[in-house]
C-alpha cells in the first residue's frame, strides 16, 4: 500500500490511528501496540503476501540474537554469535537482492550459463536489514539495554511509516518514544503538524516528483539518441524527481510518525544546496550516512590510520552505499564517483585551500546532476547516451525537448516547471524545518487543505517510490 | 480625494494587518486547526466530486441532458457511450473509420441505430474489449470493422494507450479516480464549457452523426498530393516504422484469433461485416521499400480465410481500388482518407459491391503487388 494511495488516505491510515489511541485507553499499552503491529503486517503483506514469512522470521531470529548478546556477559561465544547474525543479515540480503548480480557477472567472466533466480526483491530489505544489523552491534558494544521484549522490538522494526524505505531509524531512538506514557494519548498539535508534514510530502510525490519522472523516463528509457536540451532537460528532471519522490515520501513518513506521537529523524535538510560533496553526504538521506559513517567507516579506521587508509575507507564506505542502492555496476560506480569526489575535497582541504561557497555549490550540484545519470540509467549504455546528449551533442535547438516531455506540456511550461522545481529546492524552507517551526495558523491551514486537494487530483496516475526498488 | 487616499490606505493597513496576523499568530488552537483543515480538505474534495458527478463530461453516468453531447475524448467517453447510449450496430476500428458518418452507415448497412467505437490508433485489443463491453451492454445485430492490418504486428494484448480501467468496469468502488481526476477537471469540463459557449472548434465536436471525426467539415484539414508530401516528410513515411519482428505471420494470425475470431465464434447472432481500408498507393510503396509488404498480404489473405469460416461474417476489400488509392486528392497523408471516400465505401459495402472471397483475395494481392510496382516504375512522391 503506498502513502500516495486512496486507500491508504482514506481507508487504512485513519483506521489504524483511530485504533491506536481508542485501544490506549484501556490503559493495556501491550493491546495498543499489538495492533500497531497488526497493522504494520497487514501494511507490508499488501505488497506481497509471502514475504511476511521473511520480514517476521528476520525479527524473531535478530531479536533472538540481540536479547542472548545483551544479556551475556562475556566469552568468545558473543563474538560467534555477532558473526552469526551478521551472516544471517548480509546472506538474506546478499540471496534475495545480490544473487543474480553475482551470477550474472560470474557468468560474464567464466563463460559460465547459470541460471538466474528473478527473485523478486522484498520490499524494504535493505532498510530493515540494516536497522537490525545496527541492533546486533549495538547490543554486542553493550550500548543496547536488556529489556526490549520482542513486541516492542517488532515495532521499532515494522513501524510502518519508515518500514519500507526509511528513514534508517536506531533503536535508542524510537524505543523509548514507544514506551513513553504520555505519547499513547493524542496530541492536537503533532496530529496538525503531521497533517501538514503529510500533506507536503504527498504534494512533492504526486504532483512534482511523478511529472518530472514522466519526462526523464522519456529521456533515459524511451528516445535512442538525444539531442543537448533532451539530455539535459532529462538529467535535470531526474535530479528533482529524485529529490521530490524520496523527501516526499520522508515527510509523508515524518507526518504519519508524528501523529503517533513519534518523531522520526531527518532525512533530507536541503541537499542541492550543499557547498561541497561532504556538506552534501551530510543533508542526502542523512540516516543512511548515519549508519555508513557508525557502522562501515568507523570501524574500517575512520581517519585516524593515516591519510591514504582514510582515503580507502571513504572510498569502501560510498561503494558499499552504491552496492546498497542497487545489484548493479551503475550504482556502483555511481558510489565509486562520489567515494573520487570525497577524497578530492578532503585533500583539497587538507592543503588548506578554499572555494568561494557559491563556486562550491555551483560545483557540487553540477557534479551530483551528472552523477545521478549513471544512477538512473538502466544501463551503462544507457547512461553513455544521456552524456553524449550533455556534452557531446552539436544539436542545441530548444523546441526538440518536446519528445522528452509529456504531450500537452510545451517547451515552455516545462522551463517554467524546472525553475519553479529548482527555486523550491534552492530557496525554499525545507520540510525539517518546517516541521520545527510549525503553528497551527491560517495560512498553513489554507496551505495545508490546497495541497492535499490538489494533490488528491494528481492522484489518478499511480506510481511506486523510487526507493522502494532499494 | 485626500480622504479617499486617506481612508484607502487605512483600509489597507488594517487589512494587511489582519493578513500578518493570520499569518504569524496562531489564532485558533491546534485541534480546532485540524478539524478545520480536515473538514475543509473533505467539503472541497466533496465539491469537486458533486461537480464532476453533475456535468459528467465523460458520459460515465448519463447521456448529456443540461447540454449536447460532446465526443472530444474517445478513450475516455466511449465506456459511457456503450453504457448509456441505444444501438443495435457498432462500429470498430481505428482513424480509419472515424470520419464515417452514421447515419450513411445506418441508412447504407440496415441499422436500427449505431454507435461509433473508433479512436485513434485502435488496436485488435481495444477493438475486442469495446466488442465484448457492448455485447454485454445492448442486444447486439450488427458491427462494422475497419480491419487495419498493420495493427497486428504489435503485442496481443497492447492498447495504443493505458487504458482507465475505472472507465471500463462497472465497479462504483473506483469512481473516486473520474471523481477526483486533474485531467477531468483541466481538460474534460474546460472542453464541455467551451463546447457549451460555442468555440467552434468544440461545437463542431458535438455532431454525434460524426462522432469521433477528425475531419470536422470545416476547410481545415488540407487533401492531395501536396499535403501527402509535406506528412510523408514529417512522419518518416506512413506505416514505415511497423517494423516486423521474426515469424510475423504466426503473431500477427494468434492476434487476430484471439481479439477478432473470438467474439466472432462467441456471436454468431452478430451481423459482422469488416472491410480493408483503401491506404494510399504511397503507404503500400513504404512497406515495400521496408520489405513488409509480402507479410501484410500474406496475413491479409490467411485472415480473410479464417474470417469467412463464419457464416456471420462478409467482409470487403478497398485496397485495390485503384481509382481510390492512386488518387491522393483522396488523402490527407499516406493512410487517411476523405470523408467522401468514407461515404463510397459505405455505399458499395451498402450495394454489396467489392466482396472479398477466398478465390479473389489471391487475385487482389497479385494486383496490390502490380499497382505498387507500377507506382514505383512512375516515380513514387517520396522515395
Amino acid at each position: 500500500m503506498l502513502f500516495s494511495s486512496h486507500q491508504f488516505i482514506f481507508l487504512f491510515f485513519p483506521a489504524v490511528l483511530l485504533g491506536y489511541y481508542g485501544l490506549n485507553r484501556l490503559d493495556r499499552p501491550w493491546v495498543a501496540r499489538s495492533w500497531l503491529v497488526m497493522a504494520c503486517l497487514f501494511f507490508y503483506g499488501w505488497f506481497e503476501p509471502s514475504y511476511l514469512i521473511l520480514i517476521v522470521s528476520s525479527i524473531v531470529v535478530n531479536f533472538m540474537i540481540g536479547r542472548w548478546l545483551a544479556g551475556t556477559p562475556s566469552g568468545r561465544w558473543r563474538m560467534v554469535a555477532l558473526g552469526v547474525g551478521t551472516a544471517f543479515n548480509v546472506g538474506l540480503l546478499g540471496y534475495y537482492k545480490y544473487s543474480d548480480f553475482l551470477v550474472e557477472n560470474i557468468n560474464a567472466l567464466c563463460g559460465l550459463e547459470w541460471t538466474m533466480k528473478g527473485l523478486l526483491l522484498p520490499l524494504g530489505i535493505s532498510f530493515f536489514t540494516f536497522q537490525q544489523l545496527s541492533y546486533l552491534v549495538d547490543c554486542h558494544r553493550r550500548e543496547a539495554p536488556t529489556r526490549y521484549n520482542l513486541l516492542n522490538y517488532s515495532l521499532f522494526v515494522l513501524f510502518f511509516p519508515q518500514l519500507i524505505a526509511g528513514p534508517i531509524v536506531l533503536h535508542h531512538e524510537m524505543m523509548p518514544q514507544f514506551d513513553d506514557p504520555k505519547n499513547t494519548k493524542p496530541d492536537s498539535l503533532n496530529l496538525a503538524a503531521g497533517v501538514h508534514l503529510f500533506a507536503i510530502g504527498l504534494f512533492k510525490k504526486v504532483v512534482l516528483a511523478d511529472t518530472f519522472a514522466e519526462w526523464a523516463t522519456n529521456g533515459f528509457d524511451v528516445l535512442p539518441v538525444l539531442t543537448f536540451w533532451q539530455a539535459w532537460v532529462a538529467a535535470l528532471a531526474y535530479t528533482l524527481q529524485i529529490y521530490f519522490d524520496f523527501s516526499g515520501y520522508c515527510d509523508m513518513a515524518m507526518g504519519i510518525a508524528r501523529m503517533f506521537n513519534i518523531h522520526l529523524p531527518a532525512n533530507f535538510n536541503s541537499p542541492y544546496r550543499a557547498r561541497s560533496i561532504k556538506d552534501f553526504w551530510t543533508r542526502w538521506h542523512m540516516t543512511l550516512g548515519r549508519f555508513l559513517s557508525h557502522y562501515v567507516y568507523f570501524p574500517l579506521g575512520g581517519n585516524r590510520r593515516g591519510r591514504f587508509r582514510t582515503y580507502a575507507n571513504l572510498m569502501a564506505t560510498f561503494l558499499v552505499s552504491g552496492l546498497w542502492h542497487g545489484a548493479g555496476w551503475t550504482f556502483v560506480i555511481w558510489g565509486g564517483l562520489h567515494g573520487v569526489a570525497m577524497i578530492i575535497q578532503r585533500a583539497w582541504n587538507e592543503r588548506g585551500l578554499e572555494m568561494h561557497r557559491w563556486l562550491g555549490r555551483a560545483l557540487t550540484l553540477f557534479f551530483v546532476i551528472c552523477a545521478w545519470v549513471l544512477f538512473r540509467a538502466e544501463s551503462m549504455t544507457a547512461a553513455m547516451k544521456v552524456y553524449r546528449g550533455m556534452f557531446f551533442s552539436a544539436d542545441f535547438r530548444w523546441s526538440q525537448i518536446d519528445a522528452v516531455l509529456t504531450a500537452g506540456v510545451s517547451a515552455s511550461d516545462a522551463r517554467d516547471w524546472l525553475i519553479a522545481g529548482f527555486m523550491m529546492v534552492l530557496v525554499c524552507k525545507n520540510a525539517m524545518v518546517k516541521s520545527h517551526t510549525f503553528q497551527p495558523t491560517v495560512r498553513n491551514g489554507v496551505a495545508t487543505v490546497l495541497l492535499v486537494v490538489v494533490a488528491i487530483l494528481y492522484m489518478s496516475r499511480i506510481s511506486p517510490f523510487i526507493y522502494y526498488n532499494f | 480625494m485626500r480622504r479617499i487616499v486617506l481612508v484607502s490606505g487605512e483600509i489597507w493597513n488594517y487589512a494587511s494587518a489582519r493578513w500578518r496576523l493570520c499569518c504569524t499568530v496562531s489564532p485558533v488552537s491546534s485541534r480546532r486547526w485540524g478539524a478545520i483543515v480536515i473538514s475543509s480538505s473533505l467539503g472541497v474534495l466533496l465539491g469537486i466530486a458533486l461537480i464532476v458527478f453533475t456535468i459528467d463530461p465523460y458520459q460515465v453516468y448519463r447521456r448529456p441532458t443540461l447540454y449536447k453531447p460532446l465526443f472530444a475524448d474517445a478513450y475516455n467517453t466511449i465506456p459511457g457511450i456503450i453504457r448509456n447510449y441505444d444501438y443495435d450496430g457498432i462500429v470498430l476500428g481505428s482513424s480509419m473509420c472515424q470520419n464515417f458518418r452514421l447515419s450513411e452507415v445506418e441508412a447504407c448497412l440496415g441499422w436500427r441505430k449505431g454507435v461509433k467505437l473508433t479512436p485513434s490508433g485502435c488496436t485488435p485489443a481495444t477493438v475486442n474489449l469495446f466488442f465484448t463491453l457492448a455485447s454485454k451492454r445492448q442486444p447486439l445485430r450488427h458491427a462494422l470493422y475497419g480491419l487495419d492490418i498493420f495493427g497486428f504486428s504489435r503485442p496481443v494484448d497492447e492498447h495504443r494507450i493505458p487504458l482507465p480501467d475505472y472507465l471500463y468496469d462497472d465497479d462504483i468502488r473506483n469512481d473516486y479516480l473520474y471523481l477526483w481526476n486533474r485531467n477531468v477537471l483541466y481538460e474534460g469540463i474546460p472542453d464541455v464549457l467551451k463546447a457549451i459557449a460555442g468555440r467552434k472548434k468544440y461545437r463542431l465536436k458535438q455532431n454525434e452523426d460524426e462522432m469521433w471525426a477528425w475531419d470536422l467539415g470545416d476547410g481545415r484539414r488540407e487533401y492531395g498530393e501536396n499535403a501527402v508530401v509535406h506528412a510523408e516528410k514529417r512522419f518518416g513515411g506512413a506505416l514505415k516504422g511497423n517494423t516486423l519482428p521474426e515469424n510475423a505471420i504466426e503473431a500477427m494470425l494468434e492476434n487476430l484469433d484471439v481479439n477478432i475470431l473470438g467474439f466472432v465464434k462467441d456471436h454468431p447472432e452478430v451481423d459482422i461485416v469488416v472491410f480493408f481500408p483503401p491506404y494510399s498507393i504511397q503507404a503500400w510503396h513504404n512497406l515495400n521499400a521496408v520489405g513488409n509488404m509480402d507479410t501484410y498480404l500474406e496475413f491479409k489473405e490467411k485472415a480473410v480465410e479464417r474470417l469467412l469460416g463464419f457464416p456471420n461474417v462478409r467482409v470487403y476489400d478497398f485496397q485495390i481500388e485503384k481509382t481510390i488509392v492512386c488518387d491522393f486528392a483522396n488523402y490527407r497523408d499516406g493512410t487517411h482518407y476523405s470523408p467522401q471516400v468514407g461515404t463510397l465505401i459505405l455505399e458499395r459495402m451498402g450495394r454489396d459491391e467489392n466482396r472479398v472471397t477466398n478465390e479473389c483475395i489471391q487475385k487482389n494481392n497479385t494486383l496490390m503487388r502490380q499497382l505498387v510496382k507500377n507506382y514505383e516504375a512512375s516515380g513514387a512522391i517520396v522515395p
